[in-house]
């Protein structure tokens, strides 16, 4: 009985984990949002040839995100990331509208993979400070979210230099993963 | 010759192997967009100014990209990104790799384009005559693209002649003339580094002796000089590489410019690098023309900046044809959208939460009053708070301050912009973009709506705290891909 009620307890108000994996092209932010989000700086990033990892921690969800580099011979390593990943973050840069197709092409192709079947994605939609940036009704089109019924994703507009609609991307990653059961509690 | 192999050619030319702003030896990023190789670090200073940076080993490029590199380069760039330049008194290169000092250097070259001349200084004709050890074939180039054989010019413009200064001719010609003058990379003469390292102010000695002459361009003369006095006269700006010459890059400027330059005397070697700070002054007080206002478009607020698009919980329903998405929240007045959640709103086309909620914050005007519930029903109007979009998106850059929310407006007021930032952004102190006192109404009130129900208020992230603990193991545990097998 009481175990019952600590499990319970755990469940609504422990730290829960929660891996998320975060893809895009180069040079859309991914590696600006991941530290704008665990150190709350905008540091002068470099290509990021690797990934970067860091644990976020946003209301009782700890966030353990995943930066991939994303150019163009390292998109195709980004599968190896996927396994046991809960969340997909695909940050989109905005004011790059000839390369939104390509941006398309790879996030379907992360989609398609089997083992992001289940995962909850969130499409951040960045660089919207910029002047002639898509809007995220653009952004969310090009990527053919609309016709996405069986998925659960969110399109956040965001400003990474600004720490803008970081933390409501966050918020909706926490909110879908506590309505799915998704993620571990932490051990 | 694949495209790789061209330009890993173009990029091994002496002119190539340095870091465009820093000196620095190894340059593993291109920036396409002007054509110049750079280190790692000056590549995330070029991220910063917009532009695009595309690494050599880990990005594919097309032949148009690098045709262009081909033609470009840094000693091509360097004659019109840095035609007024000139290595006394203007701003100093950062090569101590100072960020501060690389921020102020490439948004003073390549945003405030201070030194940039749309016609550049004439290039040297190119020498086809002999080829040195570090000739790279470049030929192949033409062909592959598909041009005749020798369209393709070789503009491998070893000495991008910046200056002419005599008084460097007399001491340069000695180091230059035995070795490798004659060929056309001349540059990369093993002798050369004390040159350069006068130029690029390596070691900071007032030396009256280096002050080059105002760029008096020399086509023809130099044409006929070269390789001799010419190639060295433009010393200053030449690209040499240290690692095939003597071990000595701190040789100071008072060696190179003396007579005696092949042997640098030991006071100079001696230069006290470390406590001169040349460029430092050009930090602590900025050129007439600040770099402020050439990053101020980026600080200001965005009033609409916040908005999303979620698939919301319906979004497993077959949901509607075309109005699927239906729910706007935030901005709308009660009456329309139906007071409670998104749902509540539904019209005949959009009987469920559609699957993408939308909110967004005012514009500087107030919404418009067209976008209410006519805006619902159909895709096309539903969208048109997007042309306050694109109003704030014509805009000029420098953008007043965004008036008072109008009155009885029910979101909370809109900050005042922040206070200008100076140029290096990087170093301000960024407040938590929650608990910030700047955080913008559009921050909160999307949080507030992102769910679809609205109701979850969206507590404050306050308790944020750096988990700078270790990773469990089992983060590790997947199998780390070796990236450096790509690289081929």
């Amino acid at each position: 009985m009481g175990q019952t009620f600590a499990k319970l307890f755990d469940r609504w108000f422990g730290n829960r984990e929660m891996r998320v994996v975060m893809l895009g092209l180069d040079a859309a932010g991914k590696t600006t949002i991941l530290y704008k989000l665990h150190i709350g700086e905008v540091l002068t990033t470099v290509p990021t040839i690797g990934f970067n990892v860091e644990k976020v921690q946003y209301k009782n969800v700890v966030f353990t995100v995943w930066d991939v580099g994303g150019q163009e011979k390292l998109r195709p390593l980004w599968r190896h990331y996927f396994n046991n990943t809960d969340g997909l973050i695909f940050v989109v840069d905005s004011q790059d509208r000839e390369r939104i197709g390509k941006a398309a092409a790879e996030f379907q192709a992360i989609l398609q993979d089997p083992l992001m079947l289940h995962s909850a994605i969130l499409v951040f939609a960045n660089k919207q400070d910029m002047r002639g940036c898509l809007t995220p009704r653009e952004v969310c089109e090009a990527l053919g979210l609309p016709e996405m019924r069986t998925r659960k994703w969110h399109v956040q507009s965001s400003v990474a230099t600004r720490g803008e609609g970081l933390y409501e991307g966050l918020d909706w990653l926490a909110n879908t993963l506590k309505s799915s059961n998704a993620g571990r509690p932490m051990a | 010759m694949s495209t790789d192999k061209t330009l890993r050619a173009i990029a091994l030319r002496p002119e190539n192997k340095r870091c465009f702003n820093c000196d620095a030896l190894g340059c593993a990023y291109v920036v396409p967009s002007v054509a110049i190789f750079v280190c790692t670090e000056c590549s995330g200073h070029h991220m910063n100014i917009g532009h695009r940076v595309k690494s050599m080993s880990m990005s594919k490029f097309s032949p148009e990209e690098v045709a262009a590199l081909d033609v470009g380069g840094n000693a091509a760039a360097a004659r019109t990104w840095l035609a007024s330049w000139k290595a006394e008194g203007d701003a100093r290169k950062p090569v101590d790799k100072n960020p501060r000092k690389l921020d102020a250097w490439v948004r003073t070259v390549f945003q405030d384009k201070r030194y940039f001349s749309s016609k550049p200084l004439p290039t040297p004709p190119p020498q086809a005559s002999s080829h040195g050890a570090d000739h790279i074939p470049v030929r192949e180039l033409s062909d592959l693209l598909g041009s005749p054989p020798g369209a393709v010019k070789l503009t491998v413009s070893p000495t991008p002649s910046l200056t002419d200064s005599p008084g460097l001719t007399s001491s340069a010609t000695v180091a230059t003339a035995s070795t490798a003058a004659t060929t056309t990379s001349a540059p990369a003469a093993p002798l050369q580094p004390g040159l350069t390292a006068a130029g690029w102010g390596h070691g900071g000695h007032p030396t009256g002796t280096v002050t080059p002459a105002p760029a008096a361009p020399h086509a023809a003369a130099a044409a006929a000089a070269r390789p001799g006095p010419a190639a060295a006269s433009s010393a200053p700006l030449t690209f040499t590489d240290n690692a095939f010459g003597p071990p000595q890059p701190s040789t100071s400027s008072t060696a190179a410019a003396a007579p005696t330059a092949a042997t640098p005397s030991p006071a100079g070697a001696a230069a006290p690098m470390p406590h001169f700070d040349p460029f430092g002054a050009f930090v602590a007080a900025p050129p007439p023309h600040p770099s402020a206002p050439a990053a101020a478009p980026r600080a200001q607020p965005h009033p609409a900046a916040s908005s999303s698009w979620s698939s919301g919980p319906a979004a497993i329903f077959p949901p509607p044809s075309a109005a699927a998405p239906s729910a706007m929240q935030g901005l709308r007045p009660p009456s329309t959208s139906g007071g409670g959640g998104g749902g509540a709103t539904s019209t005949t086309t959009a009987p469920h939460i559609g699957p993408i909620t939308v909110q967004r914050q005012p514009a500087e005007a107030p919404a418009p009053a067209g976008v209410t519930a006519a805006a619902v029903s159909s895709v096309g109007s539903y969208f048109n708070d997007d042309a306050d979009w694109g109003a704030f998106a014509a805009a000029s850059p420098i953008k007043p301050p965004p008036p008072p929310p109008p009155a009885g407006a029910a979101l909370p007021p809109l900050q005042p912009p922040p206070p200008p930032q100076p140029s290096n952004q990087q170093h301000q102190q960024q407040q938590h973009p929650i608990t910030s006192p700047t955080a913008t109404a559009a921050t909160t009130s999307t949080t507030a709506t992102t769910s679809t129900t609205g109701a979850s208020a969206a507590p404050k992230p306050a308790a944020l705290k750096p988990p700078r603990a270790e990773l469990p193991s089992d983060l590790f545990s997947e199998p780390v891909v070796p990236v450096g097998v790509m690289a081929g």
